[in-house]
């Protein structure tokens, strides 16, 4: 590129040599004293021919022109000249992006890497949101500035030394002149943006503050609603705001008040070219060419001149930024990249199992978590873990993970210290859970999956097209060296969990689920789950079979009385007024049961049916009795609880809307009073207001208004609503929703439990368990597992280190969200797994219960206490002898 | 199914509401549920946390207490008779 840019600079010469000439000979007439005068074009001389030979030395005669088309040919030359040079700006400018994209991402993936190779304690002190802040915010202008930061200064230099030497050529006083106060500004400037670079920094570190705390408050909102701390944070993040105001307002008023000087400074020049040039071009020394030519170089003088200023303040900010980033990412304690390695070939089991000797572990504050510990831990023994609050237990269940160091003695694993067998081992054949239940966003599926995501397991065979674009991302990742594993492979490793496809990968999870008790919450999820007819026919068809034989058992499971089925051609009482008129699932906007009486199309359906005046009458009177009924009572009043459709402080609206309304006509009324009025009557559920407002005849007109509306929606380019279909399958409601096909009255207890128990029975009966638990797998969990409570987060993390088939499974106190039966359920879940496998397959246990008296359970038990471990021996023993032992479970 | 007219009627048989205006009547039952249970189906169990009264209007409930010597009947309620009044008061 450096190339390019030097083979830039003789173009922008020339482009700059070129007026003069046009001004001087063609318009001036040099050289074409008289008509018919000649002169050459394109002649081209050997430099310094002159001085080298004595003569000049002529390469190329050129052509002979005439004034005119001398005219011609130099502007046409001139032309060519602007498009080479822009040429060549557009080529440096996309070269450098280029190189700057590629380092940022290069930067990026480098602070990334790191993030990934912290010691754990280092997260204690750093917030999330402050490291997503420098890796995605604070390191851009960096990428940006890269691409610039030798090209820059090369191309503006150069363009400033070719105009400065043009200038030189045409007047050496003028081109002096032009040097000193160029050196003067280049002088001044950084000395005036000393203060900028300061401000810069400083903004950086409010900035990331910022973004710090943002994420906190976002993180734990829930203490600040529960707290009454919401106006604390408002004020902090005021505070916040304001510093972060006054270094940004300071930056932007020396910024402004530099570029003033500066301005100045290049004005007071063209002020001295205009004045001390037109002097010498008047006295003859200069020609009008030459001025010409001097005024346009040095218009275009200030902006490499400008340019190559900024590009050095910008250099010192961005140097400075760096140091301020590197500082933050670099950590003594940096984990060896070897460890996170990928390895080939098989990963051995566990075979020995751990040996703990003389164990010291130590906080970082440098208080000691374990004092001592001596035990040799077999590869399948099941072992229980005891202590109370600070006695060691929990500091030494993570400890057996290696992700927290040791300070002193000995944990070898396999015969290696522990954090020093890499990742690969550890992270396979060891399974940890402890309380921290996050889950990443995404669906069950992929929480559970995630732990068989260690290294790709198999090659995709990629089309042509998909190979060709492949092959581009991977020649671009190479050359800002980013990570060689590529994402769209097949991750989840099968065989580690013992399965040959993914089918009996679900089964297995299916197995799992049921094992830790989560399996009938994800079936639930399934029916509540939605399913693309297209995608699965099938299914589609199975289920609407499903709907049918529901409708037909209503009699013979007692469910006559309370579940009304959606019938295209009898008015559902369960359902409101509006639903009945749309009587479908709205799939665009404007057509929710609330936007209803707004909507134009409805509106009309309305009026061509007649309804209009008597669902206007309705609505009249659901206001008045609602207000007859509450309106003497104060808003805070629990009555109000059971009023749907109304909120308390409409009340008096509606009153007196009422009162205005009440001698006028429907066609008098105001738009937005009779949209109100007739949401009551749209909302109205005769089944559950009761007023007595819905007479047959009113019903027939509104199954009619139901059909004239389908009509209608049907013959739209695209039909906003999905109706009620006996035979059709509804893609916007849940599949349970679809079987039933219906509304369950209230006026039954545990009418829609028992519904959708008779309908899982149903679903079980037609074998479609299978697909309802397959859509509930690819249930969205949200972000953090959020949508999941408490004990299901923990039940999930328990079965997906089950689906690891890890040789050890290390629980440190994981399953406290679960009552106490479960958590017994759990343990004695645990240790029948593959007991009855060989002693040597079996997988190895060490639990640390919530409850200690679950212990004997296990065959061995250890107990910490102050630091210690104090006893260590089979279950029978301890429990029965140890004092320490009975302390504890009393 | 009746209409709130029907209920208030039904709700004015009972001796305690008697003498509450028709008014006020009308708006408990608007604000009350008509549920059907079977037999066998809990209103509610001992321990938890009630937020609702009923009134039988037909068929029989008891209420059941879970003792160490296992449940005892403690009652029986019948036509007209209230059940969780306390826990709304």
């Amino acid at each position: 590129m450096l190339v390019v840019i030097i083979a830039s600079m003789p173009t922008y010469f020339l482009s700059l040599e070129l007026p003069k000439q046009i001004v001087n000979n063609p318009i001036q007439g040099v050289g074409f004293e008289n008509p018919g005068d000649t002169s050459s074009f394109l002649q081209f001389s050997l430099p310094f021919g002159e001085t080298l030979f004595g003569r000049e030395i002529v390469l190329f005669s050129g052509f002979d022109l005439e004034r005119i088309s001398f005219l011609w040919a130099l502007s046409v030359a001139f032309l060519l000249l602007v498009v080479a040079n822009g040429l060549f700006k557009l080529y440096i400018n996309t070269y450098k992006g280029r190189m700057g994209e590629r380092l940022l991402r290069r930067l990026r993936y480098e602070l990334f890497d790191h993030v990934l190779r912290y010691p754990l304690s280092r997260f204690r002190r750093t917030r999330a949101s402050e490291i997503a802040s420098m890796i995605k915010d604070e390191v851009e202008p960096m990428g940006e500035f890269i691409g610039d930061a030798f090209t820059q200064p090369l191309f503006l230099g150069g363009q400033a030394l070719v105009a400065l030497l043009f200038i030189f050529l045409q007047n050496f006083y003028l081109g002096l002149a032009t040097m000193v106060v160029i050196g003067f500004q280049a002088w001044l400037i950084p000395v005036l943006r000393r203060r900028l670079i300061e401000l810069g920094k400083e903004r950086q570190i409010v900035a990331r503050q910022l973004a710090g705390r943002l994420g906190e408050v976002v993180e734990g909102i829930q203490d600040s609603h529960t707290n009454d701390t919401t106006n604390y944070e408002r004020s902090e993040i005021t505070s916040t705001l304001g510093r972060l105001f006054f270094i940004r307002f300071e930056l932007f008023q020396r910024k402004f008040s530099v570029k003033f000087l500066n301005n100045l400074l290049i004005q007071f020049l063209s002020f001295f070219f205009y004045a001390v040039g037109g002097y010498f071009a008047i006295r003859g020394t200069l020609d009008i060419g030459q001025l010409l030519g001097v005024i346009v170089a040095y218009k275009d003088l200030p902006a490499p001149v400008r340019g190559l200023i900024d590009h050095d303040q910008k250099r010192l900010n961005v140097e400075a930024r760096y140091s301020q980033i590197i500082e933050q990412f670099t950590s003594d304690a940096l984990q060896d990249a070897d460890l996170q390695r990928v390895p080939d070939g098989k990963i051995p089991n566990i075979e020995k199992g751990y040996e703990i000797n003389r164990l010291m572990v130590e906080d970082e504050s440098g208080s000691k978590l374990i004092e001592s510990a001596n035990a040799n831990i077999g590869k399948n023994e099941r072992i229980a873990v005891l202590g109370g609050f600070g006695s060691g237990a929990s500091a030494f269940m993570t400890v057996l993970t290696g992700v927290v160091p040791v300070s002193g003695g000995r944990l070898l694993l396999e015969g290696e210290p522990v954090e020093q067998q890499p990742e690969y081992f550890r992270g396979r054949r060891l399974a940890y859970l402890d309380s921290n239940n996050f889950f990443g966003q995404g669906s069950v599926y992929d929480s559970l999956t995630y732990v068989l995501k260690s290294q790709p397991t198999g090659t995709i065979q990629l089309e042509e097209e998909d190979l060709k674009a492949f092959q581009l991302r991977e020649a671009e990742r190479k050359k800002s060296d980013n990570f060689y594993l590529d994402f769209d492979q097949e991750w989840i490793d099968l065989e580690r969990t013992g399965v040959a496809n993914n089918e009996e990968l679900t089964q297995k999870i299916r197995d799992i689920l049921i094992e830790v008790k989560l399996e009938p919450e994800i079936r639930t999820f399934g029916l509540r789950g939605t399913l693309d007819p297209v995608e699965f026919p099938e299914l589609t068809e199975k289920l609407l079979e499903a709907r049918k034989i529901f409708r037909e058992r209503l009699v013979e499971l007692g469910f006559v009385e309370f579940v009304e089925p959606f019938d295209p051609q009898s008015y559902n009482t369960q359902s409101s007024v509006g639903e009945n008129l749309l009587f479908g699932t709205a799939v665009a906007s404007g057509f929710e049961v609330d936007n209803l009486p707004g909507n134009e199309i409805i509106r009309k359906v309305l009026d061509e049916n007649g309804l209009e005046v008597p669902l206007f009458e309705m609505g009249k009177e659901v206001a008045s009795t609602t207000i007859e009924l509450f309106g003497d009572l104060d808003p805070d009043n629990s009555f109000f609880d059971q009023l749907t459709y109304m909120d308390s402080e409409d009340l008096p609206l509606y009153a007196e809307m009422l009162r205005k309304i009440d001698q006028k006509r429907v066609d008098e009324i105001r738009d937005e009073d009779r949209r109100r009025i007739m949401q009551l009557s749209f909302s109205y559920i005769e089944e559950q207001n009761r007023l007595g407002l819905l007479d047959d005849e009113l019903k027939a007109k509104i199954l009619s208004a139901r059909q004239s509306l389908r009509e209608k929606l049907t013959e739209l380019p695209v039909n906003p609503v999905s109706f009620y279909e006996p035979d059709t399958y509804n893609p916007a409601a849940s599949i349970l929703d679809n079987v039933l096909l219906g509304r369950v009255s209230n006026s039954v207890a545990e009418g829609y439990e028992r519904v959708s128990t008779a309908i899982q029975a149903l679903l079980n009966e037609l074998e479609l368990t299978d697909d309802v638990f397959r859509i509930g797998l690819s249930y969205n969990i949200g972000s953090g597992g959020k949508k999941l409570s408490e004990s299901q987060r923990q039940k999930l993390h328990l079965a997906r280190a089950l689906l690891k088939n890890p040789d050890i499974l290390i629980v440190n106190q994981a399953l406290n969200s679960l009552s106490t039966r479960e958590q017994g359920e759990m343990i004695e879940m645990c240790l029948n797994r593959n007991s009855d496998g060989s002693e040597t397959e079996r997988m190895g246990i060490i639990w640390a219960p919530m409850n200690p008296a679950f212990a004997a359970k296990f065959d061995r038990i250890l107990i910490f206490k102050d630091g210690e471990l104090k006893e260590d021996g089979p279950a029978e023993n301890i429990s029965s002898q140890s004092p320490i032992y009975q302390e504890l479970i009393s | 199914m009746s209409t709130l007219t029907e209920e208030v009627e039904l709700l004015k048989k009972i001796p305690l509401f008697a003498s509450i205006e028709p008014g006020k009547l009308k708006l408990l039952a608007f604000a009350s549920d008509r549920k059907v249970y079977q037999e066998g189906q809990n209103l509610f169990l001992q321990g938890e946390v009630g937020d609702a009264a009923y009134v039988i209007i037909s068929g029989e409930a008891h209420v059941v207490v879970d003792t160490d010597n296992g449940e005892i009947i403690v009652a029986k309620l019948g036509h007209n008779e209230f059940i969780g009044e306390i826990s709304i008061l």
